[in-house]
């Protein structure tokens, strides 16, 4: 996964590029401007202790220029308030080629009132590292200046020249910690025209200031601070921004503030790079050879583009939003997920079937309706699905306002089963690229029935304690996603060393032997693992009693916590998980007591479980089902109690005695 | 697994320059097709490495050609795809660095470049790469200065770390990938190869040829005569360096030495859980140009110089003097006096936990440059080499003989004086000798115990200052009443089955040490909310606990004990019955050894004892019916463990005491240790079985 249009907003870069480099030595010091002391001196408000910094002042000035380069003025003045605040401290300028820095000043204030600034060459030059496949252009400036401690004042002022590649510029005026006095001023030439949209916050109308200059203040934005909360949706999701198109006469692609225009742009950027080649065609002639169906040829070419294309990206400049020529990606058999998508949509259309491409962010809830953008980090496919054509195996579908009906699909995720769509997306919203039909769409949240585990095993129980008994798990959807991933990416000793580990959650001397995976690459079937185990100590011995747990293994806890809940909670994935384990007795005990069963449904899930005892057997069932992907903070002591239940029952004990 | 072959001196100077800096042309020129191994059947058919099922890849070949004289190391990568997670090693990232010095002689421009490459299928179809490296700075920074633990000094104007980046095309599982490179380095300076030969991969067989230069060289460090070529090997049992001369071939016609080291079959480094620190004992050839003649002149050397700037920078001056006098005023032992030394350098600033601060901020606040140790008290903060130094001057200033070690952090690695590196060190500690007799100390570590030295500098070997210069020696070894956890809890539950009350942890040694240092990196929030999720994680969910009392958080030398208070529910109550965990301390825990094969040697990190007391107090609707029975399980002069339940009719006292003695356990004993673990892990989920009383047998209060 990987960027597609990270807006790159004025950010501090966090720690850790200065932990490998000496301290530089800085020089004497002058100049701090005032406009810096000022906002270094003004009296704070209270803020919860867990602020570790805020920011005093941002002013940002874009200033459009009519040959469609901009200029971006930026004044930033942070102080840090915790020690950890101290990753606040790192001023930094992301660019790359088609962007140029044109200044950079750096000031300091320690918390004793030093005054400090910074010379060019202690500015420095850094980007991130691939980690084995990536290759971008983009690269920061960054400083350390002195006084980073709490009570320290860093700013910085910045001036970058860009070239826009679409006619919209973001705002991000809100982040994880408070901030104070902020302004965003729009410079346009003559006979430009703008609008605003809004995600996250309520419209605001900027101040005209006269001569094509407008301003927007948004002062007192506190801070959305996720660190610790549970089940958090993305940060992204929460923050407020604003996004600003603009038009002027001559420009090629105006943008209006519409997703029709956001999908214009990118449809003339993309569209030719989707063009088939002959090899192309060929391929897609002897993978779909024999097929008729619509469903079976496009899942065949999906999961070639799935599992045959290695996930590398490459990408400079506009390469961050531009996908490589599909026959350049076919004969690398590499790319990214815009490259994926690219060539899945040539395939298909080699194949006389219509695709688009569709831009989402892998995080749910950061694209939003509301807010018409290129803000985004992911590209998938929408793949036409023929007038009349139904099928029980199509999942993930949408239709369109055009009456059209898509299946979604994501080549890129190579874990989830073709006519399905990975759980971060569901519910989320995309940009589906078709031209003047371009139009924002809600991905649908699936049905938990594809999307589950099954667990069941056969043990006998010995009476000095001692389990003994195989079991099998299958697993379905995007559950089974890290199983198969073990099964066909890791070796025979890591397989049993994670299997090993995750039984040791429930057993203190397991010994896990004959260990099996099944349909690991066989996305559309059951990931079916198995294997046989033998817990001595697993029923412990109290006076005469022998206490069993007949949920032996597996847990379906849910991370709540104790604190005051306020944002609303993740749950991540529509789900259901059914167990169902027999627990033969010993010769001479019976049961004395058994759990009482328990049916609870609040809605948003259901949890059921039993423990019956016939002949010498223990039979315990319990089915678990999700049915939300998120739910509102409103609904978190419901989701507390859920937990509760689950996590009593998990732990319920069968009282046994001998006979 | 590893053996290590006879040790032949060598040693690593950062750069050996040239007595005469001639400029050779290089001649390397990439050809594909000329240059790759044509694949065998056996190879291109290959589809798993016998022994090692589900190998993601395994390195067919590897040759690395190291020419001195052209400044080039020619590379070749041969590299069998078995599965989809091998395919990854299609993607390459070369990563080199220049340094641009501030004299020209000291500058490195190394670069890679001459990339060719293809991949073939396992029917032989040959895709070759005709992609674009691509070239990407990853660091690039001006005015670096670098100084080790010793003392050795670095500046550059300019600093660039950069990366060639390639992934070669169409790779299959079953695909051969394969790919040659060069790395270039500056013509006025000569680099040893280091032959790095076991990683993530298995490895078939490789081929290591070194041409050394044939110029007479300086060391670039001392400026002497370099006079031998050393190595350290630590390699397969089976593989040895040949090293013949080839005479009239070197520059200007001068004999070539040339090394040469052929390797099969070698294994991967095996990864496990509690491993030892073994990361720089892979098997390995490192050279170096030497001016030395042994190992141990290489250490009397390298001593000499670290012991002289380190008793430079910790020289007596009179302010000094005076402020060490007034700390020990009124003390009248040597034990008296050191302890007041101590205890004013653990006050201080230690800038390893916090930041380091500029020259131009020491301007600012009128204290100037850190020149010596005088300057660390001026400043109230050091790093934690500068707060040993300034200890160890104190005390040489008290009228007792101080010095300086250097050691090895053990969480990361061990020091081997068959190694000629100073680089091997982390850390420095002090040794003074106290009313006759020599003890260890850790000033730099902040709130460690006066007299002890943190966990990661135990046990270990160094090289320390004596009244002679500089010489070997071994730190101590903690034992586990050194490191000790106390967990008390007194809970109370009503006749609601709600349960509060209040939880003591105390932490002496290494776990006070870990949490009065957490807190050093954050603040009082921070180390709430740590110690807070501590015990979270070891107690039923069902419990909320909140931190109420920190105590001795900067008392170093007494424990740190922090209080709780808990609520909520805790245990599983049936129709009749109230299952409680005997120790709820272990509720959270899981199996600590659940593999039953081991490779390596089971590795902790200090020896400690943990006790557990836990009474719970429980209504009169309840009797206890079944606790567990007392366990008393060990492993001989190593661990012992003991836990008993005694009920009461009010409530039920838990006692739990474990203790382990030792940081190593060899591959042979681990069944024994996993058993004896097995063991008392289930003990600790036992359950006390409390019994409802029936209504007609409990008192029933009456309203007065």
């Amino acid at each position: 996964m990987q960027l597609l249009a990270y807006a790159r907003s004025v950010r501090f870069w966090v720690a850790g590029f200065f932990l490998s480099i000496a301290v530089v030595p800085l020089h004497a010091a002058t100049g701090v401007p005032d406009w810096v002391r000022t906002a270094a001196h003004q009296t704070l408000p209270n803020f919860p202790e867990t602020t570790k910094a805020v920011v005093l002042l941002d002013e940002t000035t874009y200033t459009i220029a009519p040959n469609g380069t901009a200029i971006e003025h930026v004044r930033h003045v942070v102080k840090i308030l915790r020690p950890q605040g101290r990753e606040y401290g790192y001023p930094s300028v992301w660019f790359d080629k088609d962007s140029k820095v044109l200044s950079m000043h750096v000031w300091s204030i320690d918390p004793a009132g030093h005054e400090y600034a910074l010379k060019d060459n202690e500015i420095q030059e850094f980007s991130p590292p691939g980690d084995g496949e990536l290759y971008s252009d983009d690269k920061a400036k960054v400083a350390d200046p002195p006084g980073r401690d709490p009570g320290g004042i860093v700013a910085f002022e910045y001036e970058e020249r860009e070239r826009p590649y679409l006619a919209e510029t973001n705002w991000f005026f809100q982040e994880d910690i408070p901030r104070l006095t902020q302004s965003f001023t729009l410079v346009l030439p003559p006979g430009y025209t703008y609008t605003t949209t809004w995600a996250h916050h309520p419209q605001t109308v900027g101040i005209d200031l006269e001569n094509h200059r407008y301003r927007w203040d948004m002062n007192n934005e506190p801070a959305i601070d996720l660190e610790h909360v549970p089940m958090r949706p993305a940060s992204r999701s929460l923050e407020a921004r604003m996004t600003i198109h603009y038009a002027g006469p001559g420009m090629a692609v105006p943008q209006d503030g519409t997703w029709q225009g956001i999908g214009e742009w990118y449809y003339g950027l993309s569209h030719d790079r989707l063009t088939t080649t002959p090899e192309i065609a060929a391929k897609t002639a002897e993978l779909t050879q024999g097929k008729t169906d619509f469903y079976d040829k496009a899942e065949v070419i999906g999961e070639f583009v799935q599992q045959k294309i290695r996930y590398f990206v490459i990408e400079m400049g506009v390469g961050g939003y531009q996908p490589h020529a599909a026959g350049d990606i076919f004969r690398g058999r590499y790319g990214d997920c815009k490259d994926k998508a690219a060539l899945l949509s040539a395939m298909l259309s080699s194949a006389g079937i219509h695709s688009a491409m569709l831009m989402v962010d892998t995080d749910r809830g950061v694209v939003d309706p509301d807010d018409p953008s290129i803000v985004g980090d992911h590209m998938i496919g929408a793949i036409e699905i023929p007038q009349g054509y139904e099928s029980p195996k199509l999942h993930s579908v949408v239709t369109a306002k055009t009456g059209k009906r898509y299946l979604i699909f994501d080549p890129t995720w190579d874990k989830t089963p073709f006519g399905q769509l990975e759980n971060n997306l569901q519910g989320s919203y995309g940009v589906l690229i078709e031209g003047t039909n371009s139009q924002v769409l809600q991905l649908p949240v699936l049905d938990p029935k594809l999307n589950t585990i099954r667990r069941s095993a056969s043990f006998q129980l010995d009476a000095d304690g001692t389990l003994k008994g195989t079991v099998t798990e299958k697993r379905f959807g995007d559950l089974a996603e890290y199983e198969r991933y073990l099964f066909t990416h890791e070796d025979a000793k890591k397989q049993q060393e994670y299997m090993d580990r995750v039984v040791a959650e429930d057993f203190t001397a397991p010994s896990l032997t004959g260990l099996k995976g099944e349909n690991a690459d066989m996305l559309n079937k059951d990931m079916t693992t198995s294997y046989v185990i033998s817990a001595s100590h697993f029923a412990s011995a109290s006076g005469p009693l022998l206490m069993v747990r007949p949920r032996v293994l597996g847990t379906l806890a849910i991370p709540v916590d104790h604190e005051k809940r306020k944002v609303d909670i993740d749950l991540r994935q529509t789900m259901q998980a059914n167990d169902d384990f027999d627990i033969e007795l010993p010769p001479g005990y019976t049961v004395d007591e058994l759990p009482d069963p328990v049916k609870v449904d609040f809605g948003f899930a259901s949890y059921e479980s039993s423990t019956e005892f016939h002949g010498q057997t223990l039979h315990y069932r319990r089915i678990y089902t999700q049915r939300e992907i998120s739910l509102p903070v409103e609904k978190y002591p419901e989701l507390r109690k859920l937990a509760g239940i689950i996590g009593a029952d998990e732990q319920s004990l069968v009282v046994l005695k001998r006979k | 697994m590893m053996q290590r072959s006879s040790i032949i001196r060598w040693q690593k100077a950062i750069h050996a320059f040239s007595l005469l800096a001639v400029v050779l042309s290089s001649c390397v020129r990439a050809h594909a097709g000329d240059l790759f191994v044509k694949p065998t059947a056996e190879e291109l058919a290959m589809t798993a490495l016998p022994g090692y099922p589900g190998a993601a890849a395994v390195v067919l070949y590897r040759e690395e050609i190291t020419k001195d004289d052209m400044h080039v190391v020619q590379h070749y990568d041969r590299i069998k795809i078995l599965t989809e997670e091998g395919k990854k090693y299609a993607n390459v990232e070369l990563r080199f660095s220049s340094a641009r010095g501030l004299e020209m002689e000291a500058s490195d421009d190394t670069m890679v470049g001459d990339i060719v490459g293809r991949t073939i299928h396992a029917d032989g179809k040959v895709i070759p790469f005709t992609g674009k490296p691509y070239l990407k700075v990853v660091e690039k920074e001006h005015d670096v200065n670098f100084q080790g633990v010793d003392l050795q000094k670095l500046s550059f104007a300019e600093v660039k770390v950069q990366e060639k980046v390639f992934t070669l095309p169409d790779v299959e599982v079953g695909s051969i990938i394969e790919y040659r490179y060069s790395t270039r380095y500056g013509d006025h300076s000569f680099e040893a190869p280091d032959w790095y030969i076991q990683g993530d991969l298995y490895l078939k067989a490789a081929h290591y040829t070194w041409y050394p230069t044939t110029e007479e060289l300086t060391s670039g460090e001392t400026g002497a005569p370099i006079n031998s070529i050393t190595w350290f090997p630590i390699l397969p049992a089976d593989a040895k360096i040949v090293s013949h001369t080839t005479p009239g071939t070197g520059h200007l016609g001068r004999d070539q030495q040339v090394y040469d080291l052929v390797v099969k079959d070698v294994p991967p480094m095996p990864k496990e859980e509690y491993m030892p620190p073994i990361a720089s004992f892979s098997y390995r050839v490192l050279y170096n140009f030497s001016e030395y003649r042994s190992v141990q002149d290489y250490w009397n050397s390298a001593g000499k110089h670290w012991s002289k700037a380190a008793n430079n920078f910790s020289s007596v001056s009179s302010e000094l003097t005076s402020a060490t006098q007034g700390i020990i005023a009124g003390a009248n032992t040597q034990d008296e006096k050191l302890r007041k030394i101590y205890a004013a350098v653990m006050a201080l600033e230690n800038t390893d936990f916090t930041r380091e601060h500029g020259k131009l901020e020491d301007k600012a606040s009128g204290e100037g440059p850190v020149n010596k140790v005088a300057d660390v008290l001026t400043h109230k903060r050091g790093s934690s080499t500068q707060l040993t130094e300034l200890f160890v001057a104190m005390a040489r200033v008290a009228g007792m003989k101080a010095y300086l070690m250097l050691v090895p952090d053990r969480s990361e690695r061990l020091f081997t004086p068959m190694w000629m590196n100073m680089q091997q060190f982390d850390d420095v500690i002090a040794i003074v000798n106290v009313d006759g007799k020599e003890q260890f100390f850790d000033p730099g570590s902040r709130y460690c115990r006066y007299g002890h030295v943190a966990w990661q500098h135990t046990d270990v070997q160094g090289i320390r200052q004596t009244d002679a210069g500089t010489g070997f020696a071994l730190t101590l070894v903690d034992s586990y009443a050194d490191n000790k956890t106390i967990r008390i809890a007194n809970l109370y539950m009503n006749d609601k089955g709600e349960i509060t009350g209040k939880i003591d942890l105390t932490f002496s040694g290494a776990p006070a040490l870990s949490w009065r240092q957490t807190s050093l990196r954050g603040d009082e929030e921070s180390l709430k909310h740590a110690l807070r999720t501590h015990l979270e994680n070891m107690l039923p969910k069902s419990l909320e606990v909140k931190v109420s009392e920190i105590k001795g958080l900067d008392d170093y030398e007494k424990p740190l004990i922090v209080s709780y208070e808990v609520k909520g529910t805790l245990g599983t109550a049936t129709g009749k019955r109230l299952l409680m965990p005997a120790d709820l301390f272990l509720a959270g825990s899981t199996a600590t050894f659940p593999h039953e094969k081991r490779e390596l040697a089971v590795y902790f990190h200090y020896p400690q004892a943990v006790q557990d007391a836990l009474r719970v107090n429980f209504p009169e609707q309840f009797v206890t019916e079944a606790v567990p029975t007392e366990a008393k399980l060990g492993i001989p002069q190593l661990a012992v463990y003991s836990m008993s339940v005694v009920a009461a009719p009010k409530n039920f006292t838990t006692r739990r005491s474990y203790m382990f003695g030792g940081t190593l356990v060899l591959p042979k004993d681990y069944a024994e240790l996993r058993t004896f673990y097995s063991q008392f892990e289930s003990k600790d989920q036992e359950s006390v079985v409390l019994k409802v009383v029936p209504a007609s047998a409990t008192t029933v209060p009456t309203a007065n």
